[in-house]
């Protein structure tokens, strides 16, 4: 019975990364789609160039970037920091670009109409435009997040332990010790497991996108 | 009035959307070369008059004869024999936009009728040349105004060589000014013969055009009669009030 | 500490011999996802009884859970039950069935799009179901889905790189086995990453000039490709008429 623990531990474990990348990757994906949107050419191209660069790149390079490229940098980070900063930088980028899409969407009349009522540009991005965004990104947001669970189990080709990996040792304990090969039930299970996480969080997405149209 | 067999017989036909009643047993016939045109307010059920005699709608009851009073079978295995013969012309034009436009026209007479390309293009060809849109021939729906789509789609439906034509408020959807040019292809149909039934709403061309007026209203013909006397001597309280509103 | 560009030099046919797996890998995983799409749309949007279940089934399991999940289950998981597959064949197998089950999607959103007046304005010239599928919604849908599925095609190349987890020997695993003997660590991840940018972006334009190609409005007075126009255009020619 000790197996259910280790893959309860690799559960908890991909939980946490999830979500510390989950509050990361918005913050920075909302902060870099807005950016996206800006009038000033120089902030328009930093946040471009992000978006397109952390978009580009395979995830597993740019894990992989990050935790062989920070410590020689002189930056000690251990395989759990180095997958939540390497997730982070590849969903935010594809966060940004769901952000700038609903923003662009929002008619130029309400920016207009904000002026008119004398609203500053900051004050029309924060009581206009985001608002009505925020609803239109939502399902395409919510997709993306549930992406980003799913791939946190790429974390275990830079060493991190996760549901995946907890998953690895067991069945290699048992070959070992028990002799008996149980990688295709552990498996299945690992699956089940990913299926109940992140079925509703689609089910949700396709909700919202239904009301929205 | 013409005097022979009707072309198409319409027998106590009724439709309704779940409670809503749409069609309340509609009676009436279309004689050969006979051009009618149906008036009325909106959902008084027109179009769906027209989409159930095409089979895009179900019948709930009554029926239809074409020819010689054969009653036509909607069930889905002979829709396809039936709209052969009734072709249909819509709003919205409804090409195929990833089709040129003499595509558009080849594609129901080679796919469905089996007819050979060498006696249908000469036909498609011509009918383009009637309807002025020849020179468009290998454009796409998208490159052309909205009144060059529908007579590209007029033209379309003629290349069946359906027996009667229906026509869906096809000017509705066009600027004011190409308007015109399509009411000429049907006018040019009309002096040429072809059986049609238009719904419309250009009272105008309905005078100039046709053979016989019909008006409906709630599902039922309110009155019917020549050009003449519905709209210079309308008996109905209902008709006099409608062709007020509408001229 | 600078970069040793002599070094890089050296590497990049090494690189380019494992670039050539990681094309080959993706072409194919492309072209059964393509496949798999296109059959699976089909099937839903005709609501064919039991097996357009079966493609909602296999679509959900398949997009709500990781490709490596499904690596590791086909490579390590099928031996349990006696089938063994090499390696590449997993590859190429697991991203098939992760790109067919998005492609699924992608093109019954296109499939779905063509209006249900295009679809009645076939059925009044008497076209049958089956050749209204083949005329009207599926190179209409497939023409309206393309760029959906070109955003699947890029991820199955840059997703091929899952692949180094079961020891393929594309680019990324061919990196990272030479790393573990020179240590040249910036040289060797800086290059792989500049060459997958290429070849994303080569993928990029070639499947946008592919769109462009299906696009029926692109003589347009020869302006570009727009989503917009498109759909536009999708919307105008099929308004549904009222009343």
């Amino acid at each position: 019975m000790a197996g259910y623990q280790i893959l309860l531990d690799g559960l908890v474990r991909t939980l946490l990364l999830s979500v510390s990348c989950i509050i990361i990757s918005l913050c920075i994906g909302v902060l870099i789609g807005i950016m996206q949107t800006s009038k000033q050419s120089v902030i328009r191209s930093v946040a471009k160039g992000y978006s397109e660069l952390f978009r580009g790149l395979p995830i597993v390079i740019t894990l992989f970037l990050v935790f062989f490229i920070l410590p020689e940098a002189g930056i000690e980070v251990n395989s759990y920091i180095s997958a939540m900063i390497g997730l982070s930088l590849w969903s935010s980028a594809n966060i940004s670009v769901a952000v700038r899409g609903a923003i662009q969407s929002i008619s130029p009349t309400q920016v207009e109409a904000s002026m008119a009522l004398g609203l500053s540009g900051l004050q029309t991005m924060r009581y206009v435009i985001l608002p009505q965004a925020f609803r239109r990104m939502l399902p395409s947001v919510i997709g993306l997040l549930s992406n980003l669970i799913q791939t946190t189990s790429l974390s275990i080709l830079i060493g991190n332990l996760d549901l995946l990996k907890s998953a690895q040792i067991l069945i290699e304990r048992v070959e070992i010790m028990e002799g008996g090969a149980i990688a295709f039930q552990v498996y299945s299970l690992v699956l089940i497991v990913y299926f109940i996480i992140c079925y509703p969080l689609s089910l949700l997405s396709r909700k919202m996108e239904k009301k929205l149209a | 009035m013409v005097n022979t067999q009707p072309k198409l017989s319409i027998r106590n036909l009724h439709k309704h959307f779940g409670d809503l009643r749409i069609l309340n047993g509609v009676n009436f016939d279309v004689f050969p070369k006979e051009v009618i045109v149906v008036i009325g307010p909106s959902g008084s059920g027109k179009s769906t008059l027209l989409r159930c005699i095409n089979g895009l709608e179900t019948i709930n009851d009554g029926e239809v004869y074409l020819d010689n009073n054969q009653k036509i079978d909607y069930t889905p295995s002979s829709l396809q024999k039936v709209r052969q013969k009734i072709g249909m012309v819509f709003q919205s034009y409804n090409l195929f936009p990833h089709m040129t436009v003499m595509e558009n026209l080849l594609l129901a007479p080679l796919k469905v009728q089996k007819r050979s390309k060498n006696e249908v293009l000469p036909r498609a060809t011509a009918l383009l040349e009637q309807v002025g849109m020849l020179e468009k021939a290998e454009s796409y729906p998208a490159q052309l105004s909205g009144g060059q789509q529908q007579r590209i789609a007029i033209a379309r439906s003629l290349v069946m060589n359906p027996e009667v034509i229906l026509f869906d408020e096809v000017t509705s959807a066009l600027d004011p000014e190409r308007v015109r040019d399509v009411l000429d292809v049907m006018k040019d149909l009309a002096a040429q013969g072809t059986t049609m039934m238009i719904v419309t709403h250009e009272m105008g061309f309905a005078k100039e055009v046709s053979d016989r007026v019909i008006f409906m209203d709630q599902g039922l013909i309110v009155e019917q009669g020549s050009p003449e006397e519905i709209f210079n001597n309308p008996k109905e309280e209902r008709t006099k009030q409608f062709l007020k509103n509408a001229m | 500490m600078g970069l040793d560009f002599s070094y890089m030099i050296e590497i990049l046919p090494l690189l380019l011999d494992g670039l050539k797996l990681t094309i080959w890998i993706s072409a194919a995983a492309i072209f059964f996802s393509l496949l798999i799409g296109i059959t699976g749309a089909i099937v839903r949007t005709l609501k064919v009884p039991v097996l357009s279940q079966l493609v909602t089934v296999f679509v959900e399991v398949i997009r709500n859970t990781p490709l490596l999940v499904h690596v590791f289950f086909l490579y390590f998981g099928l031996p349990t039950i006696g089938i063994t597959l090499p390696a590449v064949t997993v590859g190429i197998l697991t991203l098939s069935i992760w790109g067919g089950a998005y492609a699924v999607e992608n093109f019954r959103s296109g499939t779905d799009a063509v209006s249900k007046s295009l679809i009645e304005s076939g059925q009044s010239l008497g076209l049958s179901v089956g050749q209204i599928v083949r005329y009207i919604i599926v190179p209409l849908g497939f023409r309206i889905s393309f760029p959906a599925f070109s955003n699947t095609a890029i991820s199955l190349i840059k997703n091929s790189a899952y692949m180094t987890s079961i020891g393929v020997a594309e680019m990324t695993f061919v990196a990272m086995d030479r790393m573990a003997y020179d240590f040249k660590t910036y040289e060797i991840l800086i290059s792989v990453a500049v060459i997958y940018l290429a070849v994303i972006w080569i993928a990029s334009f070639i499947f946008s000039r592919i769109e462009r190609k299906l696009d029926f409005n692109k003589k347009l007075k020869g302006r570009g490709y727009s989503r917009g126009r498109l759909s536009n255009i999708i919307r105008r020619t099929g308004e549904n008429t009222a009343s």
